[in-house]
């Protein structure tokens, strides 16, 4: 009689089993969003193991991503640093199944979603792909300890799971690699030439569109030469790559940085009229000069370090486009020059 | 006294044609359903009523066999001997091994042994829907949540109570007929 009620036990699982594992595995394919993924598993995997609450750890960079599933439902987060627990077992990243309560387990103790008044068990599985660990599984199990069958689908459908959100985040790092290469200046971070005169046409485009005034300051590093020839190009790339954390420093939010050209530096500032990109413009004047760099070539006191700036508005030349909007920061840049360097100059138009 | 009258494919009006080819197409039957020929004078209610039943058991996150089961319990608990025939019927295509006189027990002893452990908690839950919507509580729904129910799932399932419980209404405020492939549980 028993064995009958078994029997049929595991028949009655298995429709309801089968459906869910094939949706979930289609779900997981078809799929390209991480927390939908999640939430998809969170809501199925009830149906063919014991596996109500649970969380899988991810390496991400170089932080760790953790999805938590509980009542029916999953949330992602990206974390610094694990919890305890967790950190324990991503770093013995060996498999565990302890009956609950747990004995002695120095004080550590599981997330809260794992411990529910009905909790039986708890498994740690770690999944390994070429050797290195991809993702760590928690699970507790609910009302019954895990099963043979909890013991196949889970370590099936977790490894499937794993797999796929370490594929996905590995595509996502790597298509973030890819734009930084193509956009930025790779000695400074900033954005380069291309980019940066990119992000001029689009926000003039957007300035006209809302008529709000955009402005540009274009910016040259005062007597680089004398520095390359004084102390070496490698001691003028770390001039150029201070040069760019202290304008990064003086800029706001929505200002853009961009390297125009090897000593040459393009910010474009929106929405911002004269008199403001004059302020932003005299602040990133100062940001530079204030104190002096220190550089491996440099004997103390350190270098001082200028440079002169020119700005223009299109605030009075409302169709103005991006190359004579820069051929006015140029003029003005090329008047801050004249009159004697480290300094701001305004471009006003002359009729 | 027959307290309805049927609507037979051949005699339907166009709307309600559609209504029955509907039904058919959804569930891959041949035959119309009594309880749908009984609403083919007004074609808006056997649409209303059909759309209710599809989008309810033909939709949505809940796996079918469970929804079926949800629906075979309530209407037994409604005393509904239509529905409860009609559902039992479902449940036991859907699984072969379950026989007749499997189900029969189910209703007497309540107990569900050769059921998962959520099976039982969602039968729970909605018995007590049945009995008193009113009385229902939070701790019913944490219950269900902790079994691994969303907040949407509890929400699907309170939809198939319901559509149980409206058609448990009609079929046996009108004494529907068994259908002939229906065998009466109740």
């Amino acid at each position: 009689m028993t064995d009958a009620a078994h029997w049929r036990d595991i028949k009655v699982h298995l429709l309801v089993r089968y459906e869910a594992l094939v949706d979930l595995l289609d779900a997981i394919q078809l799929l390209d969003d991480i927390e939908q993924i999640s939430k998809r598993i969170a809501s199925q995997w009830k149906y063919f193991a014991n596996a109500t609450n649970w969380r899988l750890v991810l390496p991400a960079s170089a932080d760790f991503l953790v999805i938590d599933g509980s009542r029916g439902t999953a949330q992602v987060s990206l974390v610094t640093s694990l919890d305890a627990w967790d950190a324990r077992n991503w770093q013995q990243q060996l498999p565990q199944r302890s009956l609950l309560p747990l004995t002695d387990d120095h004080g550590l103790l599981p997330p809260d979603h794992l411990l529910l008044p009905n909790s039986k068990e708890i498994m740690v599985l770690p999944f390994a792909r070429d050797g290195i660990c991809i993702g760590l599984l928690s699970m507790s199990a609910h009302q019954l300890p895990f099963n043979d069958l909890d013991m196949k689908f889970i370590p099936l459908m977790g490894r499937q799971f794993a797999s796929r959100v370490a594929d996905i985040l590995l595509r996502q790092q790597a298509t973030q690699a890819l734009m930084e290469r193509a956009t930025r200046d790779s000695l400074t971070g900033l954005f380069n030439r291309g980019t940066i005169l990119e992000r001029l046409s689009s926000q003039l485009a957007l300035a006209r569109r809302t008529q709000q005034a955009l402005s540009v300051i274009l910016l040259d590093i005062d007597h680089f030469k004398v520095v390359n020839d004084t102390y070496g190009h490698a001691a003028g790339d770390d001039v150029l790559r201070e040069i760019a954390r202290r304008l990064l420093n003086a800029a706001r939010d929505g200002d853009h940085v961009g390297r125009y050209g090897g000593e040459e530096f393009l910010i474009v500032l929106y929405p911002c009229n004269q008199a403001k990109a004059l302020c932003a413009a005299e602040r990133f004047r100062q940001g530079v000069a204030e104190s002096s760099m220190f550089i491996n070539a440099a004997p103390p006191p350190g270098l001082q370090i200028t440079i002169s700036l020119g700005v223009a508005s299109a605030e009075d030349f409302p169709q103005i486009g991006a190359a004579d909007l820069i051929d006015h920061a140029d003029h003005a840049l090329y008047t801050s020059k004249a009159t004697g360097r480290n300094c701001v100059t305004a471009f006003i138009a002359t009729n | 006294m027959q307290r309805y009258l049927i609507v037979e494919y051949q005699d339907a009006e166009p709307a309600t044609r559609e209504v029955y080819e509907d039904f058919m197409r959804t569930t891959g039957t041949t035959l119309v359903p009594l309880w749908l020929k009984t609403l083919g004078h007004s074609a808006a209610l056997a649409r209303a009523y059909w759309e209710r039943a599809k989008g309810t058991l033909f939709h949505g996150n809940l796996p079918l066999p469970l929804k079926e089961m949800i629906v075979f319990v309530v209407s037994a608990k409604n005393g509904a001997r239509y529905c409860s025939a009609c559902h039992a019927q479902a449940v036991l295509s859907l699984d072969k091994t379950l026989q007749f006189c499997d189900l029969q027990d189910f209703l007497k002893s309540d107990a569900g042994r050769s059921l998962p452990p959520y099976y039982q908690s969602v039968v729970d839950f909605a018995t007590k829907v049945v009995a008193d919507a009113n009385a229902v509580g939070d701790d019913d729904f944490v219950l269900l949540m902790n079994d691994g129910f969303s907040r949407e799932e509890i929400c699907e399932i309170i939809a198939v109570i319901d559509m149980a419980t409206m058609f448990n209404v009609y079929t046996s405020s009108l004494r529907i007929d068994l259908d002939p492939e229906y065998q009466a549980i109740l």
